[in-house]
């Protein structure tokens, strides 16, 4: 791609977000998916093989509408490293682990796409926080950032919203233990006070909220995000409803976003609107499809989230299939006042476990 | 050293220290070859399968219990006259046989019990402590209150059913003991147990990993009426999805023989119907299924082991693929298709993992070609497509009967 549709990205990812209705933001996603489409096509292979033997498309196919785009399955970056760069360019390489005994997914970043995604994430950001930089609050231990050589998807996070706050404070030690002293040293200078706190979901819940005993939190004036699924929080018959119950009741917090995202599509950032969905941006789009046959579901009914996003051009992680199921709630009509579409997960795919002869002494090995 | 110890499932329950299992330490064998009492025992077994009302629907038990009826023992018997007709022989039992079963193909520890038991063989059986379907309990019981009746009271010795973790000691301790192993479970299972040592005259007969396909002659398909063409597509699907695909006699690929007009007159249709029955009776979850077949799918379009999709629905893929050798696919009704002029060009397939060719239209001339091929190699099955599944004393290119007796010289 040229040196001006970059530009021209980047002008349309500072437009105001959550502001573009539905016909613009279509004609405005569809521009540079059919950039990416070709740009990828011509340069990774493994991306042209799928447009074309699965989808039927070609490099110079365009689309009209983004339900056109072919997509790969997200767990295709565990299988297979992919670029659509020359490789002198790959400035970094994240890496998520997912669950234990996994393997990792690659997603290869070069200089201009890793510029666009923290652009794009501090546009979202900003939305919520505001432009002032806050004291922030770090719901984790600064171990997860040690191995820097290759970024976890936690550390990349944290690392993606600490340079939207100030004097930052993690509250647990190496060892994953909640530190009180460093927690009370905190709320010493900024109790009741503007502040950002960002962790995963169900850390907030078991160290936040579960393990402090300090009864003098207010967070009447922070703003928290959280992200990382709600699996452990179910086990413990936590909703998201309950969980900002609580959380108000105890600390007096109110803003709290949620965060759905995954380190195989940068841009793909989907924050909770003030109705409690998650709201895509507008450089991003969700698409619900019907598993049984991956056609486009309509709203209220579930299916396989689809992701979108006009930023990777490193890679090919426009257009991913997710295993995620959720529901698209409606587009552009939210009582947030946001544009665009919003809708919830329900949860994920079981994994496929199937029975069979070769399968008796050799697995159940210990 | 250690006690080493199991849990006893059959005849009772109990743990009890390897050394003392029954079967192990007998030393009479009353049982003869074919032994009235052994199919009393399995006519037994498979009338209290029939009358039980809450597993005589499970496809798998009912065609146990069609199995294990006295009619179709005496069938086996008759079958293997020829063993008897040896002249100054007696066929006598091997002796003690260790069963390695496959933990999730559930029925198959019965079918590899009776044989052995109608071979007058004392027998111990391994079987995996994971969760298991419900049924399996039911048989366990069964054949344990069995053993408690009077005339049943001889089997007490003869079938000991157990379970361990993973444990090469134990495994050790029996394999030294035993005359001969059947060890089910593919090429994992295989050599794990072919690195244990054994007693030096044991026998051991294996069911490593195999792949099986089905073959339709197009013309006779296209010709055959439309029931005929459903009915197909449905033992189609109960060969494949029975097992989730993974039974190492459903198909993976699927030889369309004829012209390529042929092929692609049919082969749509084809996978159709076979997605109406999977729709209808494959109950797997659709998301799931989806997630992991579009995987596979991708994997194999970047692998270029494809490049066109027949059928894409969460239940039913088919793509086309000539991949030499053929592929085991993901399963859950993920099918490779290719188009070939003649049978003769399956020979380039054939390889010795090759088990079941199921098929559909071919006449005795095709039959007497493809079992040409099958010489030294591949292939240890030619059937019907319904039939894939079908377990007998002869799998594998085993006649298990006589692979679990032995014969007596006399002069």
């Amino acid at each position: 791609m040229k040196k001006t549709d970059n530009l021209e990205l980047q002008e349309y990812i500072n437009t105001p977000q959550f502001s573009i209705n539905k016909v613009e933001k279509q004609l405005l996603l569809i521009h540079f998916l059919n950039q990416l489409h070709r740009h990828h096509f011509r340069n990774n292979e493994a991306y042209a093989k799928v447009s074309s033997g699965i989808f039927n498309k070609n490099e110079n196919d365009s689309f009209n509408s983004i339900e056109e785009i072919p997509f790969l399955p997200v767990s295709i970056f565990k299988t297979h490293y992919l670029r659509s760069v020359p490789d002198e360019d790959v400035f970094k390489v994240l890496t998520s682990s997912g669950t234990t005994g996994t393997v990792p997914s690659r997603v290869v970043l070069d200089k201009e796409t890793s510029q666009l995604q923290t652009l794009a994430l501090s546009k979202i950001i900003t939305k919520v926080v505001g432009n002032e930089r806050l004291p922030m609050l770090i719901v984790d231990s600064q171990s997860v950032l040690k191995d820097r050589a290759s970024f976890s998807a936690r550390g990349a996070g944290i690392l993606g919203l600490s340079i939207f706050g100030r004097n930052h404070q993690y509250i647990l030690d190496e060892n994953y233990e909640l530190d009180e002293e460093k927690l009370s040293e905190f709320l010493k200078k900024f109790n009741g006070k503007r502040m950002l706190i960002f962790g995963f979901t169900f850390m907030v819940w078991q160290y936040l909220f579960l393990q402090s005993k300090n009864k003098e939190i207010d967070l009447s004036n922070a703003i928290l995000i959280h992200s990382g699924g709600w699996k452990k929080l179910q086990e413990l018959s936590v909703d998201n409803q309950t969980f900002r119950q609580k959380l108000f009741e105890r600390f007096g917090l109110r803003q709290i976003y949620n965060f759905y995202g995954m380190v195989e599509q940068v841009g793909g950032v989907f924050l909770e609107n003030t109705e409690g969905y998650l709201h895509c941006p507008n450089f991003s789009d969700i698409i619900i499809r019907n598993p049984y046959d991956f056609s486009v579901q309509p709203n209220g009914v579930e299916g396989l989230i689809q992701v979108v996003s006009i930023l990777p051009k490193s890679y090919p992680g426009h257009s991913l299939l997710t295993e995620d199921i959720g529901v698209c709630m409606g587009e552009d009509d939210s009582k947030s006042g946001w544009k665009g579409k919003y809708f919830k997960i329900i949860g994920r795919a079981k994994k496929a476990e199937l029975r069979g002869c070769s399968d008796t002494f050799a697995q159940t090995k210990q | 050293m250690e006690e080493l110890r199991v849990k006893l499932i059959t005849p009772e329950k109990k743990e009890t220290e390897i050394s003392l299992l029954p079967a192990l330490n007998e030393k009479e064998f009353p049982l003869e070859v074919f032994d009235k009492q052994t199919i009393a025992f399995s006519d037994a077994l498979s009338k209290t399968i029939l009358q039980n009302k809450d597993f005589n629907h499970i496809p798998a038990l009912a065609a146990l219990a069609f199995w294990l009826r006295k009619s179709n023992i005496q069938r086996i018997i008759k079958e293997n006259k020829s063993l008897f007709s040896i002249p100054d022989t007696k066929i006598l039992p091997l002796g003690k046989v260790l069963h390695i079963c496959p933990s999730n193909v559930d029925t198959i520890f019965v079918y590899s019990l009776l044989i052995s038991l109608l071979a007058g063989n004392k027998n111990i059986l391994r079987v995996s402590s994971k969760t298991q379907p419900a049924f399996l309990d039911f048989l366990f019981e069964t054949i344990n209150s069995l053993c408690l009746q009077n005339e049943f009271k001889i089997f007490f010795n003869y079938i000991n059913i157990v379970s361990y973790p993973h444990n090469t000691e134990i495994s050790a301790f029996i394999s030294k003991k035993v005359d001969s192993r059947i060890i089910w479970g593919g090429d994992n299972t295989a050599l794990l147990f072919k690195s244990i040592i054994t007693n030096p005259r044991c026998r051991d007969i294996v069911f490593a990993d195999r792949i099986s396909f089905s073959v339709i002659k197009c013309s006779a398909f296209l010709n055959a009426p439309s029931e005929i063409k459903k009915e197909t597509a449905r033992k189609f699907y109960n060969d494949s999805y029975t097992f989730d695909q993974k039974g190492c006699s459903s198909p993976q690929q699927v030889f369309f023989v004829g012209t390529k007009e042929e092929y692609e007159e049919i082969v749509n249709d084809f996978f159709k119907l076979v997605d109406g029955f999977a729709k209808d009776q494959y109950d797997y979850d659709t998301a799931s299924l989806a997630v992991m077949k579009f995987n596979e799918l991708t994997n194999d379009v970047i692998e270029n082991s494809t490049n066109k999709v027949i059928s894409q629905t969460a239940f039913t893929y088919s793509v086309e693929s000539r991949d030499i050798p053929m592929k085991h696919g993901c399963g859950g009704g993920y099918f490779y298709s290719v188009n070939i002029k003649s049978v003769y060009s399956i020979q380039e397939y054939i390889n010795p993992k090759i088990q079941t060719l199921s098929y559909f239209g071919l006449n005795t001339e095709d039959i007497e070609n493809l079992s040409e091929i099958s010489k030294g190699g591949g292939i240890d099955r030619i059937v019907p497509i319904g039939r894939a599944l079908d377990f007998d004393y002869v799998w594998d290119g085993y006649n298990l009967v006589s692979a679990l007796t032995k014969i007596l010289h006399i002069m």
